[in-house]
């Protein structure tokens, strides 16, 4: 193996290792919006409010670049949303679907990673 | 570009940062730096030259925009930025581009392709740009000579007159200005290419004697200008101008024509003589009108063997064959009188030349000259019997024939 060949695998395993903890940052995100979204339901702060409109702009933002386009889609439209102003209970509904849309994507995501960990096996 | 492109990625999330990076290092042709906020920006700009800033809109508490600023101000040349944004608004990126960003890419639909080209897309406009202005600087640099001597133009030479006279009096100088009063007469009587080689020619032997710490220039067409900003070197400036009036003196030769030129040579010393550019100059440039100049070229006082020749062939003769004198020609400066029509008509002259044979004479306008007339000069009391041997505009020369009565 050349020496250029070993950069590019050792970048290679290097995103790949990023890309899991991208998806764990994504879960512990998708996490924290549920709660906040039961927190809106209860008696939501502004300090609720921005902390999901900055997820929602960090999973937009991150979400395409680690090759998770869905995870980006859903998030930006979340953020679009949250710029509309729409009261407590609407926003945590909108939470909920978001996580929802993402979580789904995300099982697939990992579903293919699976397949794909194992189709490497000797 | 032929080389990697040096490219500094600054972003204030980790995570994105370095899988960011290594996706772009994969492309190759790229040496990406990981900067985590707008400080470490800042502090590796002046140790790093980068080809490109590839940045995050939201740094923490500073936007993208203000950083591209600061970074704008803080190098003489910067790089192209590229903006990042998680936002992707039309507002956002028209404000991007009137903030001098090269470039605005989405990191909400990113696609790697996309930002490498932007990234290569907006160093090689920087390239082709910093080229345009080294082109563009190159001329100007020529701008600032003049293409005939080579010597400093009169704009520049006028702007660091200007300079220096701002600093205050405390920082003495001194102006030494040349004047070539007769290379007007060469341009007349061998015409304007003649005038340029020996303008050249002169300005040559004026740079071996002027140090290359001192600024020489023209002052205008036939003038020159030097200025000593040396404080060690000022009270050597008399011996500098002996220098000068003795390498300047030294006669020319202009294909065959031996041509001396008497240059006049003054200074003026900063605050002495004045505080301003202007000032200085004045007093450094006598009122040529009241000095009379000397003819430049040496001419043949002796007439040919073939009696009055033609005026065209005497005046190529004059040209081509020119040598050192036997007798010393008189430079003077006379009133004279032509007598024409039996001396129905008198036109006035000057004598600028005078020899026992001939003389050199000029008229206030052109007409041509008769092959023989009479001429008075003032103040000898007689009439001479003159034929014409040459006539080029105003200048005529002429062989004393005989003494009239």
């Amino acid at each position: 193996m050349s020496a250029a060949q070993t950069d590019t695998t050792t970048i290679e395993s290097r995103l790949a290792r990023l890309r899991e903890q991208f998806m764990v940052r994504v879960i512990t995100h998708l996490a924290t919006l549920d709660d906040l979204a039961d927190r809106l339901d209860a008696a939501g702060t502004a300090a609720d409010r921005e902390e999901s409109r900055w997820i929602a702009h960090s999973l937009a933002g991150a979400g395409g670049t680690f090759g998770f386009p869905v995870v980006s889609r859903h998030a930006g439209d979340l953020e679009d949303y949250l710029a509309t102003g729409p009261d407590n209970a609407a926003l945590a509904a909108r939470l909920r679907t978001t996580v929802a849309a993402i979580r789904q994507d995300m099982a697939a995501n990992m579903t293919s990673l699976g397949d794909q960990a194992e189709g490497s096996l000797p | 570009m032929d080389r990697d492109i040096g490219l500094a990625v600054v972003d204030d999330d980790p995570l994105y940062l370095d899988y960011l990076s290594n996706l772009l290092a994969l492309q190759g042709g790229m040496r990406v730096t990981c900067l985590a906020s707008e400080t470490a920006l800042f502090e590796t700009l002046p140790q790093e030259p980068f080809d490109c800033i590839l940045m995050d809109y939201d740094l923490g508490h500073n936007n993208g925009l203000s950083v591209a600023e600061r970074v704008n101000a803080m190098l003489s040349d910067p790089p192209p930025i590229v903006m990042l944004t998680g936002g992707g608004s039309e507002r956002t990126a028209v404000k991007a581009f009137r903030s001098g960003f090269s470039d605005y890419v989405s990191k909400r639909d990113l696609k790697l392709v996309e930002l490498v080209g932007a990234v290569r897309g907006a160093v090689d406009r920087h390239e082709a740009a910093r080229s345009a202005r080294a082109r563009t600087e190159a001329l100007q640099q020529q701008l600032e000579f003049n293409a005939t001597t080579g010597l400093y133009d009169m704009r520049f030479i006028r702007a660091r007159l200007d300079e220096f006279t701002v600093r205050g009096t405390t920082h003495r100088f001194c102006v030494i200005v040349v004047d070539l009063p007769q290379l007007a007469d060469v341009r007349a009587e061998l015409g304007y290419m003649a005038g340029e080689r020996l303008l050249r020619a002169f300005a040559s032997r004026l740079r071996d004697v002027v140090t290359p710490d001192d600024l020489a220039g023209h002052l205008d067409n036939d003038g020159f200008i030097i200025l000593v900003d040396r404080p060690a070197a000022l009270t050597g400036v008399d011996a500098m101008v002996e220098r000068l009036a003795n390498a300047l003196s030294q006669e020319f030769t202009l294909d065959r024509t031996q041509i001396r030129i008497e240059p006049q040579i003054a200074t003026a010393h900063f605050p002495e003589s004045g505080t301003s550019a202007d000032a200085l100059l004045a007093a450094a440039r006598p009122a040529r009108a009241e000095v009379p100049t000397a003819s430049a070229i040496a001419m043949p006082a002796q007439p040919t063997d073939a009696g009055a020749p033609d005026l065209d062939a005497s005046a190529t003769q004059l040209i081509q064959k020119s040598e050192r004198r036997a007798e010393r020609r008189q430079r003077v400066l006379r009133q004279a009188k032509i007598k024409l029509n039996g001396h129905s008509t008198v036109i006035d002259c000057n004598v600028r030349d005078l020899t026992t044979r001939g003389a050199r004479l000029r008229v206030d306008s052109y007409f041509a000259v008769p092959a023989e007339f009479d001429l008075a000069i003032v103040g000898t009391g007689t009439t001479r019997r003159v034929a014409t041997r040459w006539q080029i505009g105003r200048d005529i020369g002429v062989e004393f024939v005989a003494e009239v009565p």
